[in-house]
């Protein structure tokens, strides 16, 4: 048994240069555990694309990963502007990113789906205050 | 190919002076200025796909490192004559991946690796 794991980090807004910094420690940590190199790709291409989501859309926010044998749990918490319709917002296309955001590579709208697709679930809970996304990744062993 | 066989063939400049295993095989390569869509794309390919692979891309930003990162790439072709920055140059020796550069436009390096038998994701996947 690999001990459990909470760490929190702090997600500044439009802060690009640093964006996958989260991603890149997570993913360092699950390849530490012997788990299935497809399963650490799939968790952190949904972390990933979470992490970039705070950086273009939200006033800035956190992340906070809970680790154990069993599931990898990474929540997102940002401040505002929320997510106006969710439902529309994972369908691929569609995109309320600024050029900078479309300048790194991202913003195309597919990052809300991309999450959905790479999830064993995902929970997302949006207002004007803010938004809250709950990837859990479930792990196996090589 | 081997790094070098591309560098060559490219005529290309290497970027990370710190990080460059010019004997390492490449064997699979994806283009695209999109990154979400490399992370979508790619998803579910086989580990060799990507420690055998090539990133070849005009986005220039550090968000194509970090994505090869994620990925587990070892190798961007940055094309166009696009130029990165020192910090971007960092993080790529940082995170252990090798940046060239060249002049061809990125139809031009698709084609040119093609023809030295570097597959797409979809020539192994339909194959």
């Amino acid at each position: 048994m690999s001990p459990k794991l909470k760490k929190d980090f702090v997600i500044s807004r439009r802060d690009f240069q640093n964006a996958g910094y989260v991603s890149s420690t997570i993913k360092k940590e699950l390849m530490k555990r012997n788990i299935d190199s497809r399963i650490v790709r799939r968790a952190i291409i949904a972390c990933f694309e979470a992490e970039i989501n705070v950086v273009i859309h939200s006033y800035g926010g956190m992340c906070r990963y809970q680790l154990d044998d069993e599931k990898l749990i990474m929540t997102f918490a940002d401040y505002g502007p929320g997510i106006e319709d969710i439902s529309m917002a994972k369908q691929k296309g569609y995109s309320t990113a600024s050029k900078d955001a479309i300048e790194h590579g991202f913003g195309a709208g597919m990052g809300l789906h991309n999450i959905e697709e790479a999830a064993d679930i995902l929970e997302i809970q949006s207002s004007p205050n803010g938004t809250m996304l709950q990837i859990t990744i479930l792990l196996r062993m090589k | 190919m081997k790094v070098k066989e591309i560098a060559e063939l490219l005529n290309a400049t290497v970027f990370t002076t710190n990080c460059y295993n010019d004997e390492h095989e490449i064997k699979y390569a994806f283009s695209g200025d999109l990154m979400s869509d490399a992370l979508m794309v790619l998803r579910n390919a086989p580990s060799e796909f990507f420690f055998n692979g090539v990133l070849i891309t005009g986005n220039v930003t550090i968000q194509s490192v970090r994505t090869a990162e994620i990925l587990d790439f070892p190798l961007i072709i940055m094309t166009r004559d696009k130029i990165p920055t020192s910090q971007v140059i960092s993080q790529a020796e940082k995170s252990n991946i090798m940046l060239l550069g060249t002049r061809n436009v990125m139809f031009s390096v698709s084609g040119k690796l093609y023809q030295n038998n570097v597959l797409g994701y979809t020539d192994i996947v339909e194959s």
